[in-house]
Formats: C-alpha cells, structure tokens, sequence
C-alpha cells in the first residue's frame, strides 16, 4: 500500500498551488491527483485490475479494487452536488446570503453567488459512467439547516454564501458560481437573505478546475392576499463548459411506511 | 366421463346442501390452482414490480393479490359446483355468535389492526416510544393481530393491535429534524460567556450533523449549588441521534477541559463558629 501524507491547507494556500483539473483521465498505469487535503492515487495492480486509493490530511483512506477488462483506465473528476457530506439526507440547498439584498417593488436583479460543491469520481466505459467515489475537500462547511418550523419544515445542506462578481469566482473543489436572477412583483419592497431550493434539478459544468451550476428564477409574486415565491431552475446555455455527471441519482433510497404484514 | 364416474358416487348433506364427491374434488383442484397462481402472482410482483414501490405499497399491493386470487378462485369454486352456502350461513349464524364471545380479544385486535393501518399513528422503519410500555424501539409493521417493534437491543417486542392502538405513541423520527439536550456545569469563577462560545465553535465544528440553522442553543439553566449550569439544545436530522447524542456531552467536557474551563466538583462551605 502506498501511504502518503499531506497537510491540510487553508483555502486562500490552496488557491496558490497547483491541483489537478476536473475532466477525464486515461490511466496506463498510474495516476496521482492532488486535490486540496485530498490525494487520489491509481495504480495498476495487475493486468485487468487497477488500485484506487484516496486519502485526506486526517488520515482517512478509501481503497477499491477496479477490475477493467481494456487496456486502460478512464475516469472522470468532476463537480458534483453538495449533498453526500457527512451523510445524504436531503435533495434541497438552503444558501443564506452574506450581504443582504434588497429588492425595490416592481424591480428585478441578477446576482451572483458561491454554492459549494463535492467532488466526484466517476470510472468511464464505453458511453456510461458508473459512480467510482466522492469526496469534499470543505468539510467543516458542510452543515445541515432547517427551513421552516421543526414539524413541517425541509431539511437542507445549509450554507452561508457571499456574492460574487464573475462566474470565474468559484474557489476550485470547494464551490461553484451560481446566477440567482430575482424578480419582485410584490407592491413593496423585499429584503432576500436566502435561498432555498432543490439541487437535484440543477446540473454542474466545468471548464480546467473552475465550476458553474444552473441558474435559479426567483419570482416574488401576489395571488389575492397571498404572497409567495415562484422559483424555476433555468440550465445554461450556450457555454463551452463541460457538464458533470449525476451522482445523486443512483444513491436514492425509497421511503417506508406502515403496512400489513 | 370422469364427471358420470364420480356423479355416481355417494352424495351427502350438509345444512340442507347437497356435496358430492366431484364437486369437493373439483372444488378442491380450483383452490390448488387458485392458491398457486395467487402465489406466483404475488412472487412476481414482489420480483420485478415491489421494489421500485414503497415499500408499505409494495406490500399492500402484494396482499391484495394475493388474497384478491384466493377468493376470486372460491367464488369460482362456489358457481361452478353449484354449491349453495346459503343454508350453511344460517346455521353457522348461531355458532358464530358464540364464537365471536368466546374470541372477543382476537376481534377486538383485529378491528384495532384495521383501524392502525387506517389511520397511520406511524410509520414503517420510525423510531416510537410506548411510554406507558416503557417500551422504545423500530417499529417493524402492523400484524393481523399484532404489532411488532424491534427494540434497539436487536429484540423484536410483539404487542396486541388493541393494546398498541390506545397506547400513547411518541413518534421519535416523524418530524425531519430532532432536538438533544445535554446539561453540564463550569465554575463560578468561569466567564459564561467565554465558556458559551467555545462549546458553540467545538459543537459546530466537531458534530458535522448538529444543524447551523436553527444554531446550538445554549442556556443558563440554573445557578447550582457547585455550578453554573448550562443547558445544550442541539437539532440534528431525525436519522442520526447516534451520531449526535452520545457524543455532545464528551465533546463538550473535552472542549472545556482544552480550553482550561473548570468543570467544578460538588462543594460544600463550612463555617466555623468561635
């Protein structure tokens, strides 16, 4: 077994070094990636089986067997949905706004915020791609958040967000830029601090180790005297980026209830 | 042939209703048959359909199947034998009756079973108490005349339908999210408010499942007779008290202890008189 050891960086070291990019790798006969804390190491172990080994800076190591019936090993790295860490409980986001915006009536505004991420590997044949592994290289910013009343509100992954300028400013492996477009058709104005909806709509595009994820129609509209928010996902179009694979979607469990036995 | 054969043979009564041989050997061969396919139907259904069903549907659906063939097939057997029960109902009417006194438990827990599946106090796979019980576990499903909760030491405890449905049932995993609580004491001497805000930082960053919306609560519970007592209340998903619980108060203690916060023992002051 190869053992290696890293230190664990703070994010504004990690943006001086170098790690490896999101995309796809043909593996021979090895492989090292560096992310930040994370090191994922493949080697081939014997003529149709590849060694994974991933460790993080607390010592942490997941190891697989992959066997692989051709010659080389493909995977793909790429940003997925921050949802798997510590444990997937929810498909929502709750993303609580650093700065506050206020939206005058009658007015819209498009802004831009860091949604986090995971990072996911993904083993290629042919035209699939099987979820491999999953890792975050953010941790301690991956919380859980109530929306709503205890008894009937939404479990989400909850984080605090700033806003940003460019869809350039994602911090690479640990977040993405997302386009939150709001329109208020309220007859007064509205103070938004948060955003809460479900991720699982929303696909993830790379392009070298910066992400994007779908943009979010928020509308504040009035039906008789009920306000209330109209939220569309909206996919992005016409951009040279990547999209990431899913890995949510094959890790659903179905619910269960009462029943005769 | 095999009709005249067995026609031939001896016919009985019963209740006014005449069998024949064929017919309880016809009858019989329709209920084989019918037992059979109820039986594959409901094989295959759990197969290829059940499991991408919920799984209380899931098991529903496969009863009603089941169950649906079974009498389908009696009916059948009922017309084409051209047996009338008509006259066995009445006189099972009186025996019935008796029957129905002398199993009134067995009723009674059979119509609660009905009534539990109707109104769902609970789920499949919650965690419930019985406080009245003292009984804490997973609850496993509603029987014909049973529930079943298995207990967190691995032990399955059966209780009557009747009993379970006018118990008071404290559903633990019903709500998405559940709330701990945890008290422990720090000097006199000690700033609170120093002591409140590394037990938060510790919390929020060692417990990845305690929740930062709503945040850890922290209060001053009591002002003890060693200590100042400060009352934890932390919300985490309603799946992961195992995660939360039996860690937060080591946590907490360790939190203290690194930060150089006095946890104080029991003190009594004694005065002496001259």
């Amino acid at each position: 077994m190869v053992v290696i050891l890293i230190s664990l960086y703070s994010k504004e070291e990690n943006a001086e070094k170098k790690y490896s990019n999101y995309g796809i790798y043909e593996i021979e006969n090895d492989l090292e990636l560096f992310f930040p804390s994370i090191v994922v190491k493949i080697h081939r172990e014997d003529e149709n089986i590849f060694t994974y080994l991933r460790k993080d800076s607390e010592g942490n190591v997941i190891e697989k067997l992959v066997p692989s019936y051709q010659n080389k090993m493909k995977i793909e790295v790429a940003p997925i949905r921050p949802l798997n860490y510590p444990v997937r409980r929810t498909n929502f986001v709750f993303l609580k706004l650093i700065q506050e915006v206020f939206l005058s009536e009658n007015a819209s505004t498009t802004f831009l915020v860091r949604c986090p991420i995971e990072v996911g590997i993904f083993l290629v044949h042919d035209t699939h791609k099987d979820s491999m592994d999953w890792f975050t290289c953010d941790p301690s910013s991956s919380r859980f958040g109530l929306y709503g009343a205890p008894d009937t509100g939404k479990l989400c992954k909850f984080y605090r967000v700033p806003i940003v300028k460019t869809e350039l400013d994602s911090e690479p492996y640990f977040n993405c830029v997302m386009r939150l477009n709001f329109e208020n058709l309220l007859e007064r104005g509205y103070s938004i601090t948060k955003a809460i909806f479900p991720i699982t709509d929303h696909s993830l595009y790379y392009k070298g180790n910066k992400s994007q994820l779908d943009s979010l129609n928020v509308t504040l509209r009035k039906r008789l005297a009920v306000e209330y928010v109209e939220t569309a996902e909206v996919a992005l179009k016409d951009i040279d980026w990547e999209k990431s694979p899913s890995w949510e979607k094959d890790t659903q469990t179905p619910s269960m209830e009462m029943s005769l036995e | 042939m095999f009709e005249e054969i067995f026609s031939q043979l001896d016919s009985f009564s019963i209740g006014g209703t005449d069998f024949s041989l064929f017919n309880l050997i016809l009858g019989g061969i329709i209920m084989l048959v019918g037992f059979a396919i109820a039986r594959i139907a409901r094989t295959v259904f759990n197969k290829y359909y059940a499991p991408v069903l919920p799984e209380h549907t899931a098991k529903n659906f496969g009863k009603i199947i089941y169950f649906g063939i079974i009498i389908i097939s009696f009916l059948v057997f009922t017309t084409s034998t051209g047996v009338d029960f008509s006259g066995l109902l009445v006189a099972g009417g009186i025996l019935g009756i008796v029957i129905g006194f002398a199993t009134q438990s067995v009723v009674s827990n059979l119509i609660s079973g009905i009534f539990l599946l109707i109104e769902k106090p609970t789920k499949q796979g919650d965690s419930v108490e019985l406080p009245d019980s003292n009984i804490t576990g997973s609850f496993v499903d509603v029987g014909t005349f049973s529930c079943r909760i298995r207990k967190f030491d691995g032990t399955i405890m059966r209780i009557p339908n009747e009993k379970f449905f006018t118990s008071n049932i404290r559903v633990l995993t019903d709500s998405p999210v559940r709330r701990h609580e945890a008290k422990l004491g720090i000097a006199y001497k000690e700033d609170i408010d120093a002591a409140i805000h590394v037990l938060k930082k510790t919390i929020s960053s060692r417990i990845p499942y305690v929740l930062h919306e709503p945040e850890p609560e922290f209060r001053i519970e009591e002002l003890g007779d060693s200590s100042i007592n400060i009352l934890i209340l932390v919300w985490f998903p309603k799946q992961d008290w195992g995660k939360v619980a039996p860690v937060l108060l080591k946590i907490a203690k360790n939190a203290l202890d690194d930060a150089g916060i006095e946890i104080p023992f029991p003190q009594r002051v004694i005065w002496k008189g001259d």
